[in-house]
């Protein structure tokens, strides 16, 4: 055996936040030289083959889809990134050795490339070592290869065929990327509810922790959402699971939680109306754009300051312990229940009050009574998705799929209201301060007017969209999916 | 596929050096390359380490009864690959003499490779005769060392007059020659002769190349590193000769 080099490369792993890249199936990687220095090898690998699609030299690691080649095959990639940022998921440092096998000539009869990985995790800073071999024969002399791979089995080496990336993540101690997406966490319908719950909090604080930094360094608008769903999410199921908890904790956790949410929400509000408007393109609605950026930087100030507070370090501490809370038979009749029970029954029961205050709105009813019902429909949903894993998957999404076009009804109506109205104060804050001249003003009306047009629209297609959700076929399916809606109704 | 030969009438004046180093220098450009030694000593074949044994012998992959794709073996050096040397080669001109259209047999014996390299040097056995002929008929360049002495173009001249004979020995056959480059190898500058000889031919002739080899102790160093000078000394004046010799013969080949 021969050695003939050592070489070290160093090589990131990109990928968005909920790793849209590997969802597609793909890998970004980004090889440094060795002293870190500028330029860099970007690269567009098949997740499953390894194959290389497309290399281009650049400047700097790409942030966004904006940073990538505007041609084929990276313009795949761009559109399945949007307009998420880019970040480094798993960072690699390899020692290569190069050796030879020889025969009694000190001929090279096959080839060896034993790699060193050191891994260094995003979050923890961890570092792991992963080694590789990989055996390429040589003409004529393939025999030798055959046996050089069969002994580097035999000694346990990971078989170079596979793909290094899942073998890094899963070195991390990190779940493969596929199962990080979504609230669902692994369920049974026997474990007890209160297991069940303390595993939904957990997936849910989570995303909280995962997101914040995104947050905090506003890489993308897409981590504050993520954030804020997470929130809504745990806030819901602690409101709802009343019976699981012990109540004291529950409501703690609960009004803390409302807080957290209305401490995100107005810089929510402004990525919306800024979405809304677009980019910059030098137009009338650009002085808009500039008191909303304004507006936006001071919110989000206010939002930083609010998670280096000590109550929010408290609050995640207690959504860490909230499930394990002690809490008696009395205060928690739902606790030691099996899950599968409990979440039936809070679905049945989420599902009917739907229904109930879904019929009692007309033409006439005041838009409060629409938002109102937004929020059933949502907490019936969060239910569905964080108990998924006890359902049938076919069963749930049939329900889910009338319950979402509802939704989209009802949220088409708020937004373009909330909309609408924001406009009206902004065009008045604008006039106020001379910021705008009257065209900004009038391309305003035209957007509040816009939004008045599907606000009616929405609002005229209400009963038809809750009518089919009321409708005997589909009480059948949610029938089908909890049993019968009469039975265990705790509240 | 472009096919290029090692070839002298004399023996030991650098053929197998030129190809082997030529091969080694092609490789490292990024173009697939095979030496097919057909010399029977396998000097080629040992400068790589490989065993001198063609499976079936020569005469059974001059006949087309053995693959070639599966007697090729891989060198040391990526993209470079040789078609070792057996010893049965010593009666190839036999064998091809048997056989019909004896002078095409070797591009034949290639022909299966052909999409498999971009550059295939055929390292030749001192001689003229069928086996020359039928490398000739393969190959588009011929590369011809000569040991600047005083009858250099006289070797010239009498594989010119082979090519001419041979045209009229298969008068129905249209084959287009091959073009004959010759350069000037093991060249010593200290000797006088050396310096006018060379002067000379490239003064009368417009088939001799201007880079020329010299002799060193580099070269003899070949067979105990078992490997081409470009590989164990780089910046030897040998190395950079041959460097120069490869972008000429690229140049004007």
């Amino acid at each position: 055996m021969g050695t003939d080099s050592q070489v070290a490369r160093r090589r990131t792993y990109l990928d968005t936040a909920d790793w849209r890249a590997f969802q597609g199936g793909w890998i970004l990687e980004v090889d440094l030289e060795n002293d870190g220095e500028v330029p860099v090898t970007v690269t567009f690998r098949d997740r499953d083959s390894e194959e290389v699609l497309a290399t281009q030299a650049a400047a700097s690691a790409p942030a966004y889809a904006t940073d990538l080649p505007k041609c084929a095959p990276w313009t795949d990639l761009a559109e399945a990134i949007e307009g998420r940022r880019l970040l480094v998921q798993a960072d690699t440092e390899t020692w290569t050795q190069r050796m030879a096998v020889l025969n009694a000539d000190r001929k090279t009869t096959a080839r060896l490339l034993l790699e060193r990985h050191v891994v260094t995790g995003p979050h923890d800073g961890r570092r792991h070592t992963l080694r590789t071999a990989t055996v390429t024969p040589i003409r004529g002399y393939e025999k030798t290869a055959e046996r050089v791979d069969e002994i580097l089995v035999e000694a346990g080496a990971r078989p170079s065929q596979e793909a290094l990336l899942p073998a890094v993540l899963k070195l991390m101690g990190r779940p493969a990327p596929a199962s990080r997406l979504g609230p669902g966490v692994p369920l049974r319908r026997t474990m007890t509810a209160a297991q069940a719950m303390g595993a939904i909090l957990d997936r849910l604080r989570e995303h909280v922790v995962v997101n914040e930094q995104g947050v905090r360094e506003q890489l993308d608008t897409e981590f504050l959402h993520d954030y804020r769903v997470a929130i809504r999410r745990a806030r819901s199921m602690v409101r709802q699971a009343d019976g699981i908890l012990a109540p004291a904790a529950a409501r703690s956790l609960a009004a803390e939680l409302q807080w957290l949410a209305a401490l995100t929400g107005p810089v929510r509000d402004l990525d919306v109306h800024l979405e809304e408007l677009g980019p910059a393109q030098g137009d009338d609605l650009d002085p808009l754009r500039r008191l909303l950026e304004g507006r936006r930087d001071i919110v989000h100030a206010a939002l930083i300051a609010g998670l280096d507070s000590p109550r929010y370090a408290e609050l995640l501490e207690s959504w860490r312990t909230v499930s394990s809370a002690p809490a008696d038979a009395e205060e928690a009749p739902w606790a030691a229940k099996p899950a599968g029970s409990a979440s039936d029954a809070f679905i049945a029961r989420a599902h009917r009050r739907v229904i109930r205050r879904g019929k009692k709105i007309t033409d006439d009813t005041a838009p409060e009574a629409l938002h109102d019902l937004r929020k059933r429909a949502k907490e019936l949903r969060y239910l569905l998705e964080c108990f998924q894993t006890l359902y049938p998957d076919a069963d749930r999404t049939a329900v889910v799929r009338e319950l979402k076009s509802l939704q989209d009804n009802l949220g088409e109506y708020q937004d373009c209201q909330v909309q609408a109205a924001a406009l009206h104060t902004m065009a008045e804050a604008l006039l106020e301060s001379r910021a705008a001249p009257a065209a900004t003003l009038m391309a305003m009306g035209r957007l509040a007017e816009e939004q008045e047009k599907r606000e009616a629209r929405a609002r005229h297609d209400f009963q038809a969209r809750f009518a089919r959700f009321s409708s005997p076929a589909n009480r059948d399916r949610v029938a089908a999916l909890v049993g019968d809606l009469g039975k265990g109704d705790p509240g | 596929m472009r096919i290029i030969a090692t070839y002298s009438i004399k023996g030991g004046v650098g053929k197998t050096t030129t190809a082997v180093n030529l091969a080694f220098l092609s490789a490292a450009e990024g173009a697939r390359t095979l030496v097919w030694d057909l010399d029977p000593q396998g000097a080629a074949t040992f400068l790589f380490r490989v065993k001198p044994r063609v499976k079936g012998g020569g005469k059974a992959l001059v006949r087309g009864r053995s693959e070639v794709d599966h007697l090729i073996k891989g060198t040391d050096f990526d993209l470079l690959d040789l078609l070792p040397a057996d010893l049965s080669y010593r009666h190839m001109d036999l064998d091809l003499d048997q056989a019909k259209q004896s002078t095409r047999l070797l591009a034949r014996v290639l022909a299966p490779v052909r999409q498999e390299y971009d550059c295939v040097i055929l390292d030749c056995p001192p001689s003229l005769s069928l086996v020359s002929e039928s490398v000739f008929d393969a190959a588009e360049l011929v590369l011809v060392p000569m040991i600047p002495s005083p009858l250099p173009a006289r070797t010239l001249d009498q594989l010119e007059q082979f090519l001419k004979d041979k045209e009229a020995r298969h008068p129905s056959r249209r084959a287009k020659d091959p073009k004959i480059l010759a350069f000037f190898s093991m060249v010593d500058r200290r000797r006088r002769l050396h310096g006018q000889v060379i002067s000379e031919l490239l003064a009368s002739r417009s088939d001799v190349l201007k880079s020329e080899v010299p002799a060193s102790t580099v070269f003899e160093q070949m067979g105990v590193r078992r490997a081409p000078v470009e590989y164990y000394a780089p910046s030897s004046p040998a190395a950079l000769a041959y460097r120069a010799l490869w972008q000429e013969v690229k140049e004007r080949g």
